[in-house]
């Protein structure tokens, strides 16, 4: 079983301790990781959402169901929600996210579950530099900050409203097509 | 029905707003890397921001803040400034948001000056 707490404390090892300067490789593995922590923070309670009484191995397949890319753009529509209420509380919804009924409204009121949307959407950019981008740059303090921002994401998923949450995790699921796993 | 001159008009009118949107974002992001510069030159550490804008995950554009301190580059995990940072990350993403910059991707990432002056 993945877990997120190891997943992350891993990435906070690869810091090293003491004094110095990780290798590279060691570095983008970190900075990957600690997206990965989010990630499967966030498909773990979704799967609970879904069918939090099946057993272990009936959710893992469906935590395998979730794509990268697809909580990215819920995430981003979520937070564009967001942006919207706050210029206007009136404004109609989106074509897409109507069709959701007043899911997407109710997450996007939640300012932790906001800001843990956006920390995610960053962490999955950075992982994306980390994974592919040879000419970005890393060091320590940028594994450092990209631990404490996973950390960050995933406390403020757990403080978020339970209302705002099961709105996220239903957009989730409702959104796909099949279960099949990835 | 192919694709008729006029789709194709519409097309490079689409792409040009686009290219209008993206450089007054670019600008926008500039401007708030300055001011932010600026604004927190009093902070123990001292920050300065660069800005790029470079292909992101889905192909697109994202604004690369690079935000970066005065820290030794081989900094103890121990002495991460935890606190002092996440305050000047959450100042920078601030700004960014509801400016025409936050019509695309972006992220803040975090370093030293001593590091970015070694590579």
């Amino acid at each position: 079983m993945i877990n997120p707490d190891g997943v992350l404390a891993h990435a906070r090892r690869l810091a090293g301790s003491g004094r110095g300067r990780p290798p590279d490789a060691d570095l983008r593995r970190a900075v990957s990781a600690a997206y990965y922590a989010v990630f499967h923070d966030v498909t773990d309670r979704a799967a609970r959402h879904l069918i939090g009484s099946s057993s272990d191995a009936e959710r893992n397949r469906i935590r395998r169901s979730w794509s990268h890319g697809e909580i990215v753009s819920l995430a981003n529509m979520v937070v564009a929600r967001a942006k919207t209420i706050a210029a206007n509380p009136a404004a109609p919804m989106t074509k897409e996210l109507s069709e959701w009924g007043p899911l997407g409204d109710i997450a996007a009121r939640d300012a932790d579950l906001v800001t843990a949307l956006r920390l995610f959407s960053e962490l999955q950019e950075q992982r994306h530099r980390a994974d592919y981008d040879h000419d970005a740059r890393f060091e320590k303090l940028t594994l450092l900050t990209a631990c404490q921002d996973a950390q960050r994401a995933r406390n403020l998923i757990a403080s978020a409203s339970a209302a705002s949450r099961e709105a996220l995790f239903t957009l989730l699921t409702v959104r796909r097509k099949d279960f099949r796993e990835r | 029905m192919g694709y008729s001159s006029s789709d194709a008009a519409h097309d490079a009118a689409e792409a040009a707003r686009a290219d209008e949107a993206l450089d007054a974002a670019l600008e926008a992001a500039y401007s708030i890397g300055a001011s932010f510069v600026t604004d927190h030159q009093d902070s123990p550490l001292s920050p300065h921001v660069s800005v790029s804008l470079e292909v992101g995950a889905e192909d697109q554009p994202v604004f690369v803040f690079s935000l970066l301190v005065e820290l030794e580059d081989d900094l103890d995990p121990n002495d991460f400034p935890e606190d002092e940072i996440e305050k000047l990350q959450s100042a920078l993403r601030a700004r960014i948001v509801n400016t025409p910059v936050d019509d695309w991707d972006w992220i803040v990432t975090t370093g030293t000056k001593a590091g970015a002056a070694r590579q």
